[in-house]
């Protein structure tokens, strides 16, 4: 579900909608959201070729049914969202939650982020349909994910990297959910006091804690805190090796993934149980909005995507 | 090896909430290579105008014909040329030939027949020189002019209508020998015909002079380019410059092409050329987070009629609200902006001076010899050490020279557009 505005009352309209139902406009020619050119205007990067501004999705929102839904948003400080999501119900017993965050350094990470989620997607699904298990099913995915990267075609100098992106990928089959990830793209379980962090960052910090070489307030402070020592791009071919778990369900509760425009502002598994308690809907979507809502109020410093399946 | 055009932006697209302006530089470069060719035009001809009133008389005459010898001599066999001598009334000695040895042979004896007389009405040398290039105009088509004195005021009218009619059809290096002649005269034909102006001080100096305009001339094989800027709707562009080798204002010169897409005029480009451009644009703001094309900019040629394009570049902006990145400059926009500042002090400092504003005169070129200074401009410096005692060039303190040479002030405001390329940083 893709959000837009109405070019002419400013309302919010679906992208799959034929006419504005607040004022009756037809959608079905917008060409730019600014000035409402026609869309042969649009050029192949976007840019209207009347008034010059660029057509962006700035917001995904996708909503799979009452207990599976997220939300990508572009924050209030980056110029474009480079998180991407993709969410899945399969036979009504499997669910598939991928969240996947560009990394801003290097080239096209936008295009880098949503490439890798929809091609891990597209193999995970796949792979499921094929009664893989559910590890080797994320390893394909994985595998799937950097070859569509490998491909996105960039233009190699010594100031930029190749196209790149954090990954965190779930399969949620019975009581078992298997998580698979590259970098510090997180997923959390939700459960009243037994909330727990489910993976474990591949970054810098986080080693050097793990090594017992500096506690997190030291670590913290390095400019190199935010570093991450593993992602998935066409520089590190070898190393895009996943990290896996298999989490056994313990109760009922929540699924989290989500990319660190979120855990920055709620990094302790309690205070995200906390912000999710105090949501009155329990739909996931409305659960998902108002995280996104609270990394905005914080500060909205990063791109924030959640992915939520209630359990 | 064909021409291959390269060009490349340089700016800081990130602005602040509300910030119209867009600055950006482009640096274009011709290279041999691969990539889309450029069809070269073999095709050139280039004209010499040259001076022949009363007051050429003597040594300069005599330097003037000795190097138009020099000039024809070395003008290849391939291309053409045509010779025109002014004074009040112009005459075509010699009318577009191709330069085979025969033809250079009698265009050699034809110079040798000229002599000085008479005033200047520069008007009528034009005109016949633009006959001339009517003749060849698919050609890549060039000119010198060289002249020693002032043109007479009784021409001004006439003077501007020939060079409106001159403007795209050639293009026109001006060379004034000695001091007698006007700076602003010279640089008004020669920014209208896109060429350059520069003083030859001595006559036993035309020579290497003429040589090298001929060397640049004939490395020229794309002729009749525009750099055209397409804008956004609502846009405006407040000004598009030439900012190297030189400072060409080229702002009043657009040509509107259609709507939101006006062409300047940059004339011919040669091989290994490479030339800056600094835009400034400006446009309806968007809301932080919205992303612009603000321009985007190309050179497109003209050959027998046909329009090609040779290169694009884009000129984007972004607003955000994070202050890191919306306030810093761009390296390249904050350098020219100091070339172009340099370029307006020494002007401003030398009308003061003339004007016998010694204060003023001090404080402008004071700070263009701190502009020079920190922009590693040495050309301009060593230039603006004729016409000043420099205390401290860091600070800008100076005190002018009593006594200056005529022509290191004429030096000084002819080339005191020269620019400079940015420095590497330092470590």
């Amino acid at each position: 579900m893709i959000m837009m505005q109405c070019p002419k009352c400013g309302s919010s309209v679906l992208e799959s909608d034929k006419f504005c139902e607040e004022c009756g406009t037809s959608l079905t020619a917008i060409g730019c959201e600014k000035c409402g050119a026609q869309p042969e205007a649009i050029d192949e990067e976007g840019f209207c070729s009347v008034c010059g501004f660029r057509k962006e999705v700035q917001r995904l929102e996708i909503t799979i049914n009452s207990r599976l839904a997220g939300v990508s948003d572009r924050g209030l400080r980056h110029h474009r969202n480079e998180d991407y999501l993709a969410l899945q119900t399969l036979n009504n017993n499997t669910h598939i939650l991928i969240v996947c965050d560009g990394v801003s350094s290097s080239s096209n990470p936008h295009i880098a982020a949503q490439t890798a989620t929809e091609s891990a997607s597209t193999a995970l699904i796949t792979a499921i349909k094929h009664q893989k298990n559910p590890e080797s099913a994320i390893k394909s995915a994985v595998a799937a994910a950097l070859s569509s990267l490998c491909n996105i075609p960039y233009t190699k100098s010594i100031n930029s990297e190749p196209p790149s992106t954090t990954l965190v990928a779930a399969v949620v089959q019975q009581n078992t959910a298997t998580i698979g990830w590259l970098g510090d793209s997180r997923a959390y379980w939700i459960s009243g006091n037994n909330s727990q962090q489910l993976t474990k960052d591949h970054s810098w910090l986080s080693e050097v804690v793990a090594a017992g070489e500096m506690t997190q307030a030291q670590a913290k402070q390095s400019p190199q805190a935010n570093a991450i020592t593993r992602w998935l791009g066409a520089d590190v071919i070898d190393d895009a090796i996943p990290s896996i778990i298999n989490f056994t369900i313990p109760s009922s509760g929540y699924l989290l993934l989500c990319s660190d425009g979120l855990w920055n502002y709620a990094e302790q598994p309690q205070q995200l149980t906390n912000l999710i308690q105090q949501t009155s809907n329990t739909d996931a979507i409305t659960i998902s909005q108002s995280l996104i809502e609270f990394a905005r109020h914080s500060g909205g410093h990063d791109n924030i995507t959640v992915a939520l399946l209630s359990l | 090896m064909p021409n291959q055009f390269k060009a490349e932006v340089f700016q800081n697209q990130f602005l602040p909430e509300d910030a119209r302006e867009v600055h950006a530089i482009m640096t274009v470069a011709v290279q041999a290579g691969d990539g889309i060719a450029v069809t070269p035009n073999n095709s050139r001809l280039f004209g010499i105008i040259c001076d022949t009133s009363g007051s050429m008389g003597g040594a300069k005459i005599h330097a003037a014909r000795d190097a138009m010898v020099k000039v024809v001599n070395l003008l290849p066999e391939d291309a053409h040329f045509f010779i025109v001598t002014g004074a009040s009334k112009a005459s075509v000695i010699c009318p577009v030939s191709k330069a085979t040895p025969d033809q250079k042979t009698w265009a050699i004896a034809a110079i040798k027949e000229i002599h000085s007389s008479g005033g200047t009405l520069m008007s009528t040398w034009l005109s016949q020189a633009l006959e001339q290039f009517n003749k060849m105009p698919n050609a890549v088509r060039q000119a010198l002019l060289l002249t020693d004195g002032q043109n007479d005021d009784s021409d001004e009218s006439q003077l501007n209508k020939i060079l409106q009619a001159c403007e795209g059809v050639f293009q026109c290096d001006c060379r004034g020998v000695g001091t007698d002649w006007r700076v602003a005269q010279l640089q008004k034909i020669a920014n209208k015909l896109l060429g350059t102006t520069d003083i030859i001080p001595n006559a036993e100096m035309i020579e290497v002079d003429f040589r090298a305009i001929l060397e640049k001339a004939m490395s020229k094989d794309v002729s009749d380019v525009a750099m055209r800027l397409w804008t956004p709707q609502g846009a405006k562009i407040l000004f598009c410059k030439q900012v190297s080798p030189d400072i060409v204002d080229l702002t009043h010169r657009a040509k509107i092409v259609k709507t939101q897409v006006v062409d300047y005029p940059t004339g011919a480009w040669g091989k290994q050329e490479s030339r800056d451009y600094h835009f400034c644009i400006e446009v309806n703001p968007g809301n932080v987070g919205d992303e612009m094309l603000a321009g985007r900019a190309s050179l497109v040629y003209t050959n027998n009629g046909v329009e090609t394009k040779i290169v694009e570049a884009r000129i984007l902006a972004t607003w955000t609200s994070d202050d890191a990145k919306s306030t810093k400059i761009d390296r390249r926009v904050a350098h020219y902006t100091g070339q172009a500042e340099l370029a307006q002090s020494i002007q401003e400092g030398l009308e003061a001076r003339a004007k016998g504003n010694i204060e003023m005169a001090t404080a402008k070129l004071g700070k263009a010899v701190k502009l020079a200074h920190e922009s590693g401009n040495e050309a301009t410096a060593k230039l603006l050490k004729t016409v000043v005692d420099i205390e401290d060039a860091p600070t800008g303190t100076v005190r002018l020279k009593k006594a200056v040479a005529k022509e290191d002030e004429m030096a000084l405001e002819t080339r005191s557009t020269k620019t400079t390329r940015i420095q590497k940083p330092q470590n």
